[in-house]
């Protein structure tokens, strides 16, 4: 890219590189408090002294983490569920995206079946209902409760919109050389998603490692517990039983050290994906097809 | 010494001397009659139906399968344990296996390391014991939880035996369902003697809130008596700072509070009193005191219902002395009493304020000393009654001990005689006043040269309920009272190196002594001064209508009425507002209600 | 569609080709088939006094009855337009939020400095609102940083979580803090597809690096951002529950009650499924209607279909 010595642009990078600082700044600034208090005596934090620094600073919170076996066991349900569920959501998200993408025209019915889609992120029929379902087929305490159900509408649009723009040309192309659909979807058409893949297999994932709520209804078994539901049965949500305390449940809020290290330990993994696949992230990949 | 603080489950959770049992509560003497006659008729039925089985030792059949006994009768300092005996038919023959619904969560420990909630050294002996296996087939961490599982489980038709805390309205839709087993004969049929008495004393009382149509569904949840009851606690150390004496009208305690903001002995952000926009009763910088002592009772969320004069009921919200408080209210927060935007936050953002000494004064149950303990050396709480000065009196809220939730079990539970008689034995080892329950050596507690100290596993938390739980439970009210009470007096007569390493303990740690003279207070107030809410019943059809409506209203009135937005005068016209839109309707339901259950 | 050209030998010609894009397809409607059509029966507990023990067959059934509660109740309509404003504010400060952001960032050429900024930037999307609500409240506390800083500049403390006047800004930016970071992503990937051929062509002919913003990266990206705006739609009636619960208290409700912290509100008077059913159905039609809208405008206006 053309680089320009016009003073405006270096007025414009000043003002750019410092105000992303700042917001990066505070956008992190929580999780550093937490990372503080992680690291800090229980008593100092109570007492409030805790910002971005830690007050008597101590690992007690982490050993104490890191040698309860439930953690672990929690860990390992969390890793496998995301693995399965994006691979399984990948793929179909990927297939399902394909078909959609061709106009109403070309795809007798498209309309149709993309509308089907739509309805479905908009209506559904409650909790009771789905968890009927998962039991009846035998999926209650498994894994496959919590990844099948795992397609969603809004990223096989979203594919499908970064599918239409992939030129036509190459699937004409393709087509005259006697390629099926199969071979122009899987060597074509995802190679030059992969900005859009990377995302979405970003999202997937995000979701996969952050849902509790499916994990704490459909295993039965608290040692079947993935890692964000475990991490609630650890950090109390007082909000919404605050109805009626109990006043054991009162010593667990003396735990805030505890309580930010676990949320920082089961944050860390998920936000450390995004840097890997950073490099997906590039330009130029369309280009070289059109030309070639 | 370690300071793993001992709970106060720890500290009550104890027996009494060995030796001391004459001087022990009056409900003892009467306990060893009945039984008797109890175990003879047992062991005549037995005689008749089957080969003669006679009770078992406990000891025994513990020894046999392996199991360890609690308590430490061979260490040096150590106690033992005595056991009562297996009732007859123990253990069953055949095991069979209950299985429970029940709360969890991280301060569930298990020792040792591998134990879980099926499978620790409680669940054992009951199996040793009774032949019976505990296995959990629901958990939850706190009530959404509990509702969304409860209505899965009903949905789908597949209810564990035990359920705990079945609440109020899950509970009618069960019974609506006829999915409910009815406990009340089968509990008539096998209690104990010295259970039924316990029951009996408190009259229908006892069974209100699991009866539906005359039948009861569940066994009553109990609670010690004013468990959530809320006493006065003061910063003793300020006060002698600044040379003030304790409050003891509701002045007094205005004046007290402003005079600890001034004097900014907690640093710059200090205030005077605890207070959150729960401005009712709340679990944690409760003002309820203030609103009984109008005679204003309150409910979590709403003001409530007390009887009239003429014996109906009528609702607190809309009586003319609440005013009055709004009055003080405004005055002590313009003045300065509560943190300036006390409005805005909840219960949990005040346990900071406590814990880092900003605060001097606030009204809690007796976990205000606990919060105190955590990070503030040289804080010296000291616990006082309410204030007087309302035209009620001393009062404040209180709820019956028997309406803390209900153990439910559907229809197709075939073992509840088993249950209830393994909670007779239950009765007789962890709450009569004078046993030495404190748990296992080793998993519960270490002794270490004479020296007690608790692990963090809490043996009462395995256990099963109506009795131990997460959650509590007991057979009865003040039985906590009175284990507390009798050894508190009863130890402290003992010399101080005749002692065994509990008895030391209870002494060593200030915080907890502090806690458990405010529990025994507690309880031994509560049947005086506690105010409660009379309605019970389940929403009226107006009710389900427009209450919550009304509620919020009441709530918006109230808090700005206090932090000055609005005028005094603004509650007359809401409750003028109130009755015209449905309010009147709504007394009028909860008086058919109450009619119907006099 | 008529049945005779279901079998000319076209559509034979028709299927021979394209017979595998139906077969792609399968996978997931049989999916959604089971796990999201089926369950939707379930929509019913708007119209019946639910019991679980009685199952959908068993519970009574009592019409309109949920909906005309809800709907008559003089609450009703300030918690729908409080819904309204604060999920559209929240959509418009939020999607222009991480478009400039991401079109800044673009702009950013020092690798390192990108990455790190990045993972900064998304930090607060991976905390809940629990943890967050706790944090927000202790800053914004006149105690707390916000409050001392005010008091520094020598401004009376601002409660912003008690005040009608603060508490949606409050959410909104607090929002926009939390998502803005995370929402980019999607547009950085958007940008990363735009021909860098342009901005060179463009270059020669003269344009400066804000031309190129406005005239290459901008239509470049417009399609995504279209596409979010439209599927944004269907959540207009949501408002953010975890964020406004975890935030608000009584003295807000004129400003900051939505329609699901109301309908909390009263299951906790009385657990009713039906009344939570039925708002949950409301909102799910406004939002199909404004999508199929949306779609419609989209199309007609932007020459651009969604869908």
């Amino acid at each position: 890219m053309i680089r320009e010595k016009d003073w405006r642009n270096v007025v414009f990078d000043v003002f750019n590189y410092g105000f992303i600082a700042l917001l990066s700044f505070l956008a992190a600034a929580p999780m550093l408090n937490l990372l503080a208090i992680s690291l800090s005596d229980n008593a100092a934090v109570m007492g409030g002294y805790v910002t971005f620094l830690p007050v008597n600073l101590t690992w007690e919170n982490y050993a104490v983490i890191f040698q309860s076996p439930a953690i672990y066991k929690a860990f390992t349900v969390s890793i496998q569920r995301t693995v399965l569920g994006i691979v399984i959501s990948q793929f179909l998200t990927i297939i399902t995206a394909y078909p959609l993408s061709k106009a109403a025209r070309q795809f007798k019915g498209r309309n149709f079946f993309m509308w089907i889609l739509v309805f479905t992120m908009l209506f559904d029929g409650g909790l009771i209902p789905f968890f009927m379902v998962i039991r009846n087929l035998g999926l209650l305490n498994t894994i496959w409760a919590l990844i099948v159900p795992g397609v969603s509408a809004w990223s096989v649009i979203l594919l499908m919109n970064f599918f239409k723009e992939v030129p036509q040309e190459l699937e004409e192309a393709a087509l005259l050389d006697g390629a099926n659909h199969w071979q122009i979807l899987w060597k074509i058409y995802v190679p030059l998603s992969v900005p859009a893949l990377a995302t979405l297999t970003l999202f997937a994932a995000v979701w996969h490692w952050n849902a509790w709520f499916d994990g704490m209804i459909f295993m039965t078994d608290p040692n079947n517990y993935p890692l964000q539901t475990y991490l609630r049965t650890v950090v109390v949500d007082l909000n919404s039983s605050n109805l009626h305390m109990d006043v054991t449940k009162i010593d667990m809020l003396s735990q805030r050290a505890l309580r930010g290290a676990m949320i920082f330990v089961t944050t860390i993994p998920i936000m450390i994906l995004y840097p890997f696949l950073q490099r997906y992230f590039v330009t130029g990949i369309k280009l070289g097809a059109v030309k070639g | 010494m370690s300071t793993k603080k001992i709970s106060r489950r720890d500290f009550l959770r104890l027996a009494g001397l060995t030796g001391g049992a004459a001087a022990l509560a009056a409900c003892a003497p009467k306990m060893m009659e009945t039984a008797v006659p109890a175990t003879e008729a047992a062991t005549e039925a037995a005689v008749a139906t089957e080969a003669p089985a006679l009770p078992k030792k406990a000891a025994d059949l513990l020894k046999a399968a392996g199991v360890p006994l609690p308590g430490s009768p061979e260490a040096f300092k150590g106690w033992e344990t005595p056991l009562p005996d297996v009732p007859a038919g123990y253990p069953l023959a055949e095991p069979i296996t209950i299985t429970t619904a029940r709360p969890t969560d991280s301060e569930v420990v298990f020792l040792p390391k591998g134990d879980d909630l099926d499978n620790n050294v409680w669940t054992r002996s009951m199996a040793a014991l009774f032949g019976v296996n505990f296995v959990n087939k629901l958990t939850w961490v706190e009530s959404d939880e509990q509702a969304q599982k409860y209505n899965l489980a009903m949905a789908a038709n597949d209810l564990p035996d035990i359920l705990q805390d079945v609440p109020d309205d899950i509970f009618v839709q069960m019974v609506e369902a006829d999915m409910l087993l009815e406990l009340g004969p089968i509990w008539d049929q096998y209690a104990s003697p010295k259970w039924k008495a316990a029951v009996e004393a408190a009259g229908a009382e006892a069974w209100r809130y699991t009866t539906v149509n005359g039948k009861r569904y569940g066994l009553p949840h109990v609670h010690d008596a004013g468990h959530d009851d809320a006493v006065l606690w003061v910063r003793k150390d300020w006060l002698d700072k600044l040379g003030l004496k304790a409050p003891e009208t509701w002045q007094d305690v205005h004046d007290v509070a402003l005079a600890f903001a001034e004097a900014k002995l907690g640093g710059p952000d200090t205030y005077g009193m605890l207070a959150c926009n729960e401005f009712r009763k709340t679990w944690f910088g409760t003002l309820d005191p203030l609103w009984c002592s109008y005679g204003i009772s309150v409910g979590w969320g709403s003001f409530g219902w007390s009887k009239a004069a003429d014996g109906s009921l009528e609702y607190d919200g809309i009586k003319p002395a609440v005013k009055d408080v709004l009055a003080i209210l405004q005055q002590w927060y313009a003045d300065g009493v509560f943190r300036k935007d006390f409005y805005a936050i909840g219960p949990d953002q005040l346990t900071p304020d406590l814990s880092s000494g900003r605060v001097g004064l606030q009204f809690n149950p007796v976990w205000g000393a606990n919060r105190a303990s955590v990070s503030n050396t040289g804080a010296d709480w000291l616990f006082l009654d309410i204030p007087i000065g309302g035209p009620a009196g001393r009062r404040k809220q209180t709820q019956s001990p028997w309406n803390n939730g209900r153990f439910c079990c559907p229809k197709t539970f075939e073992h509840a005689k088993e249950w209830i008689e393994l909670t007779n034995w239950r009765i007789e080892l962890e709450e009569t006043v004078g046993t030495r329950m404190h748990g296992w050596e080793g998993i519960n507690y270490n002794l270490k040269d004479g020296v007690y100290e608790s692990t963090d596993a809490d043996w009462a938390f395995w256990t099963v309920g109506p009795l131990g739980t997460r959650t509590g439970g007991n057979h009865n009210p003040t039985i906590l009272g009175e284990m507390i009470n009798h050894n508190i007096t009863e130890w402290e007569k003992i010399p101080a190196d005749q002692r065994d390493a509990f008895q030391a303990a209870q002494f060593a740690d200030p915080v907890s002594v502090l806690r458990a003279k405010a529990t025994a207070y507690i309880i031994s107030m509560s049947q005086k001064e506690g105010l409660v809410d009379e309605f019970t019943g389940q929403p009226t059809p107006t009710m389900q209508e427009i209450w919550s409506d009304l509620v919020d209203q009441e709530t918006e009135v109230c808090l700005s009425i206090i932090i000055g937005q609005k005028p005094l005068e603004a509650f007359d016209e809401y409750v003028a507002n109130w009755k015209a839109a449905g309010g009147e309707q709504v007394v009028a339901e909860v008086n058919e209600w109450w009619k119907s259950i006099q | 569609m008529n049945l005779p050209t279901l079998f000319s030998p076209q559509f034979k010609a028709y299927l021979q080709r394209n017979w595998m894009l139906y077969l792609m397809l399968l996978p997931t409607l049989v999916l959604f088939a089971i796990f999201a059509y089926y369950p939707m029966y379930g929509v019913v507990m708007a119209f019946q006094k639910f019991n679980p023990g009685l199952g959908f067959d068993g519970s009574p059934w009592v019409g309109m009855a949920n909906f005309t509660r809800l709907l008559n109740s003089p609450t009703f309509p300030r918690v729908v337009s409080n819904t309204l404003i604060i999920a559209v504010s929240k959509l418009v400060t939020g999607q222009v939020a991480a478009i400039i952001l991401a079109l800044l960032f673009n702009e950013i050429r020092v690798v390192w400095f990108k990455r790190v900024a990045q993972n900064f930037l998304y930090m607060p999307h991976f905390l809940s609102w629990v943890v967050l609500g706790g944090i927000l409240m202790e800053i914004l506390a006149p105690m707390g940083l916000v409050g001392k800083a005010q008091e520094a500049l020598g401004i009376e403390p601002i409660i912003f979580l008690g005040s009608n006047t603060w508490f949606r800004p409050t959410v909104i930016i607090t929002s926009l803090w939390k998502e803005a970071g995370w929402g980019m992503i999607i547009y950085l990937a958007a940008l990363t597809g735009i021909d860098p051929e342009l901005y060179e062509a463009a270059a020669i002919d003269g344009a400066n690096r804000f031309q190129r913003i406005r005239y290459i990266a901008i239509p470049g990206i417009m399609p995504i951002v279209i596409l979010m705006a439209c599927l944004s739609l269907g959540d207009i009636l949501q408002g953010g529950f975890d964020q406004i619960f975890n935030l608000y208290n009584p003295t807000v409700y004129q400003t900051g009650d939505i329609i699901d912290t109301y309908v909390y509100r009263m299951g906790l008077v009385d657990a009713q499924y039906g009344i939570a059913a039925a708002a949950g159905l409301f909102k799910s039609f406004i939002g199909f209607i404004l999508i199929v809208v949306s779609y419609r405008l989209a199309d007609k206006y932007a020459g651009y279909k969604i869908f």
